[in-house]
């Protein structure tokens, strides 16, 4: 026997971490309430705690009035709120609050969790088990509207699922295809599927309806999932170095990939997927890892209306595509350059240069990319190009094989620097100040700013500005002018090396 | 819609044949036809091959052109799992095909599996997220009855779990996790904050023994509620012997539910400088500490310890071990025989045989276990003598403590036996053969098959010696293992000495089920 349990009851820490660490300290009780954001109702049993230290905490009783002893004076401390059923890790700042050294009865809000459920039938009205559903938000991040998987459940025995624990907001809901039969073997007869579907009943994204979520509100989503007969692929990629860390994936045409796992053998170089719906697919080769001999990518489109075999793929090198950053000579600043993927997937490819060190962008595959690019240090960006094609206006378009001309990233040292102080007649809280270029080329800055007091921001390139101040910039799709259209901007001209100072009204926007 | 192709002369494989499979599907109970289903035939002879079609708007299928032989038949229906042909534990019943057998009136009888699902919630009124939910199946596993773990889930955000795929019988649920607070709080919460859940069995009681069995049927589906009440959280320091633990080391509660199937215990627990600092509810558990010791090594220790209060009292029980010998009554017995001693529940433990066919396997707390060895080749288990131990009926009884001495004989199996199972004249499909030893010993060896659809059956590897053979009709959960159970169908069967005659078909008759047994309880 090699170890042994020695074992002695102990109830000895319960206070000792309060008591001992409290003793030098001032502390008071602390009180306030939970509150449903949604019906302005109490919440019983909610944790509060004290995010600094959770052995402060307490529960909220059936009125949704907590007390937190011991909680100490003299500086401002951040308590959050809990409980089940209420908040998203969407939006983190929910329950949570910032408790000054003269500050109690707090009201804390919490908003109450969404949901989605329905039952799912196939074409004879039959409960469908085993079906997996997911949600998808369209939600704006950065500035920018994206949709997101959030949350996947499968239908059980009645066809019923349930996908809760949904922040208020907008979804769409999607089937995953699933095989009808479960045999391996390639036998025409089981080569069926139910598809995967959008809800309402539809085939493509384009045509998927949203489900608006309110605060505490399950909606009702049933599908029918229609039945349709599968193909096989298979084909055999050439060429390539054995065993390289690759996968054959098949991609739908709005960029959506499709959820059957291709059987792909590194070795041989052979692939196969059982379950493929009719349709226009594009077939991918990708390595994963730059090896000796770099990134490999081939892609092929295919029209899926009966078997397909003997596909041939033959990858051909993705040589990374350099960067040159064109610095004046008293400049020493670092740029971080991104190739957004314009396919619908937002994938992104990144590379930051040092001062005066040129870099490259590894492995972007063949497509359209948006070109993003921010400036560190003692100069602003005058312009990015491509060859002919100048990329602050355009996407860079990338084939596969050929080698990429440089992005040549030419900056300037006459940058403009603005100072500005925020105002605002509420509680005092920090405000993210949005500094957006009028020529729609440059990329927005977003600076966060803490109230009644100056802030001051370098490295501006010269020209014209909207400049707005949010409480909070969460949802707000800051990158389209429409969405910023009935917000007041401060309008602005940033001169060559001369310094603007700003006055700015804080506009508060809820949560939502 | 889809073009389905339907079971209709489909011409298969390559010889000359003149023969078919055919019937119709059915849903179990019900006896409606099921359309849509995917039937598969599979052959036997090692070819691999099959061939499949869909059964029509009644419920029929047919495939022509099959030489004459003995096939696999299974069936699938959409989104369901395959089955096979009448199975009753881990035999199926063959589609014999040729000349005289009658292979074109199958019924293909499709079981409805049913389901146990629920909701666990706190008693204030919060679901209990990912807490564990096991659902134990009181039934007849490998011939003997005992209370078998059929799953485990974790509940979701919502505090639901589902189980499906369930055969219909007798199921026990026990859930144990944690208050949700639980998690955003230091191992030692203040006053109130620190609770705990006990282990909670269905229908929201803390004693095993006053768990509520779940009678599911055929299709059945079952919903339940399960409610958790938090107590106080008693503290337990349990201190390894390496000092600071080893990296690798881990630790398990357990609490004993029905049928003393241990449920592992969700927990809170932190490993600090050379103790583990566990919060539990007041109970009684086996506590496990281990650490791993190298590749595939692994040292383990458990006590039995009883939490009241804040006191934990540790209930010394002293672990047995078996050791002994197993003769093999021939040479050429294979490498890599193991003995395993196996927990009725299912949970076992082996050890490889030594050259000179010694084992010892220490650490088993006290219970019973059965004996059995594992890829024992042309070989076959015949007699087990302990010493140290009771040995009865194939159970072994070890007491807390016990060093029990086995002696096993090993005798090799190079017989088949073959025949036809015959109900008032004619064969019967799907019987349970058994071959039980006649002997008088508490032999650990019975042989086992299953008749096929032209009644044919064949128990393969059956060492030499005087056997009943007994074909009853309906062999589901029959613990046939159990002699209390088979008293009431012996000598309805036939005597037979093995080694048979060469070529020797035998025939025997099939017994009724006696309704309502599968148990001497």
């Amino acid at each position: 026997m090699h170890a042994r349990a020695l074992l002695g009851g102990s109830a000895f820490a319960l206070c000792m971490a309060l008591v001992c660490t409290g003793q030098t300290k001032q502390v008071r009780t602390l009180s306030g309430t939970v509150l449903d954001a949604a019906t302005g109702e109490p919440i019983p049993r909610a944790l509060v705690r004290v995010l600094s230290n959770s052995a402060l905490s307490a529960m909220t009783g059936a009125d949704g009035h907590f007390e937190i002893p011991n909680f100490p004076t003299g500086r401002t401390v951040s308590i959050a709120a809990k409980r089940p059923g209420y908040g998203s890790p969407q939006m983190p700042s929910q329950g949570r609050k910032s408790v000054g050294p003269g500050e109690n009865n707090i009201t804390l809000e919490l908003v109450p969790q969404g949901g989605i459920q329905g039952r799912i039938v196939d074409e004879d009205g039959q409960p469908l088990q085993g079906i997996r559903v997911q949600a998808i938000a369209q939600d704006i991040r950065n500035g920018r509207k994206e949709r997101r998987p959030v949350s996947t459940a499968s239908t059980g025995s009645a066809g019923e699922y349930e996908i809760d624990g949904l922040a208020p907001g907008t979804y769409f809901v999607k089937t995953f295809l699933r095989r009808l039969y479960m045999t391996f073997a390639p036998l025409p007869a089981a080569q069926q599927a139910y598809a995967g579907e959008f809800y309402p009943d539809a085939s493509d994204r384009a045509a998927a309806q949203p489900i608006q979520v309110q605060p505490g509100q399950t909606i009702e989503a049933d599908f029918t999932v229609r039945t349709v007969r599968t193909f096989r692929i298979a084909g055999m990629v050439t060429g390539l170095g054995k065993g390289q860390p690759a996968s054959v994936t098949l991609d739908q045409p709005d960029g959506g990939r499709f959820s059957v796992p291709i059987r792909f053998n590194r070795r041989t170089g052979q692939f196969a997927v059982l379950g493929v719906p009719a349709g226009s697919y594009k077939l991918v080769f990708r390595t994963y890892s730059r090896s000796q001999t770099g990134f490999y990518y081939a892609e092929k489109q295919i029209d899926v209306e009966a078997d397909v075999s003997g596909l041939k793929m033959d990858p051909q090198p993705l040589p990374p595509i350099p960067i040159k950053v064109a610095q004046p000579p008293d400049a020493h600043a670092s740029v971080q350059l991104q190739l957004v993927s314009e396919d619908g997937t937002n994938n992104t490819y990144s590379a930051t240069t040092f001062p005066h060190q040129a870099l490259e962008v590894p492995g972007a595959p063949p497509g359209s990319y948006r070109v993003a690019v921010h400036t560190y240090g003692s100069a602003c960006l005058d312009s990015i190009s491509s060859g002919s094609a100048d990329l602050m206006s355009q996407d860079l378009t990338v084939s596969a094989g050929a080698a990429q001309p440089p992005i040549i990233v030419t900056l300037r040292s006459d940058c403009a620097t603005l100072n500005g102080m925020v105002h605002t007649d509420g509680p005092k809280a920090s405000a993210m100040v949005l500094v957006v270029p009028e020529s729609g080329d440059l990329e927005p800055h977003i600076i966060s700013a803490a109230p009644e007091s100056q802030f001051s921001i370098k490295g501006f390139t010269p020209g014209d500005y909207r400049i707005y101040a949010f409480s909070t910039l969460a949802g707000l799709e800051y990158t389209n002018p429409e969405a910023l259209r009935d917000f007041n901007a401060q309008e602005i001209t940033l001169n060559p090396n001369q310094t603007t100072s700003v006055s700015l009204n804080l506009i508060e926007r809820g949560n939502r | 819609m889809v073009a389905i192709l339907f079971c209709a002369a489909v011409s298969i494989f390559a010889q000359q044949a003149n023969y078919s499979i055919a019937g119709i599907a059915v849903e179990q109970g019900t006896k409606q036809p099921l359309s849509r289903a995917l039937m598969i035939i599979r052959t036997t002879d090692g070819s691999h091959r099959e061939k499949a079609c869909i059964t029509n708007t009644n419920g029929a299928f047919r495939f022509d052109g099959i030489p004459p032989g003995k096939y696999i038949l299974n069936g699938e229906l959409p989104g369901k799992r395959p089955q096979p042909f009448h199975r009753s534990g881990q035999y199926v019943t063959g589609i014999a095909v040729g000349p005289g057998r009658d292979s074109e009136h199958i019924v293909f009888t499709f079981v409805r599996a049913g389901t146990i699902a629920g909701r666990v919630t706190g008693d204030d009124g919060t679901p209990v997220r990912y807490a564990h939910v096991y659902l134990l199946r009181d039934g007849v596993f490998a011939g003997r009855e005992a209370i078998r773990m059929r799953g485990m889930r974790n509940t979701n955000a919502s505090g639901r779990f589902d189980f499906d795929r369930l055969p219909p019988g007798t199921y026990f649920v026990a859930v144990t996790g944690q208050p949700w607070y639980t998690r955003y709080l230091p191992a030692r919460a203040s006053g109130d904050l620190d609770m705990a859940y006990p282990v909670t069995y269905y229908a929201d009681v803390l004693d095993p023994a006053s768990a509520t069995p779940i009678e599911l049927r055929e299709g059945g589906r079952a919903k339940i509620q399960i409610v958790m009440h938090a107590v106080p959280a008693v503290h337990v320091q349990i201190a390894a012997q390496t000092n600071p633990p080893r990296r690798g080391s881990f630790f398990s509660a357990k609490e004993r539910g029905p049928g003393g199937y241990p449920i592992g215990i969700d927990m809170r627990s932190a490993r600090t400088q050379g103790h583990w600092d566990v919060s539990l509810a007041p109970g009684e558990y086996t506590v496990g500490l281990g650490s791993f010791s190298g590749p595939g090594r692994a040292d383990f220790a458990t006590k039995r310890i009883s939490v009241q209060g804040s006191d934990a009292v540790v209930k010394d029980e002293p672990m047995s071990s078996v050791a002994g010998k197993v003769s093999f009554a021939s040479a050429g017995r294979a490498p890599g025989i193991q003995v395993v001693v196996s927990r009725l529940s299912g949970r076992g433990r082996g050890t490889t045989l030594k050259p000179d066919g010694s084992f010892q396997i220490a650490g088993l707390s006290g219970g019973n276990y059965t004996v059995r060895l594992q890829n024992p080749g042309e070989f076959r288990l015949v007699q087990v003598a302990a010493k140290g131990a009771a040995y009865s009926a194939g159970v072994l009884k070890l007491t807390p403590g016990a060093q029990a001495q086995l002696a096993l004989v090993a005798a090799p199996a190079e017989s088949h036996v073959d025949g036809t199972a015959l109900k008032d004249g004619k064969p019967f499909a799907g019987a349970m053969i058994l071959l039980l030893p006649l002997d008088g010993k508490t032999d650990p060896y019975v042989g086992r098959d299953e008749s096929d659809s032209d009644g044919t059956f064949s128990v393969l590897h059956v060492p030499n010696g005087r056997y009943e053979l007994l074909a009853i009709d309906d062999g589901s959960d029959l613990a046939y293992r159990d002699p209390a159970v088979m008293a009431r169908y012996r000598s309805g069967g036939q005597m037979v000495n093995v080694p048979l005659t060469k070529g020797h078909k035998l025939k025997v008759k099939v017994l009724s089920r006696t309704p309502g047994t599968r148990s001497s309880r």
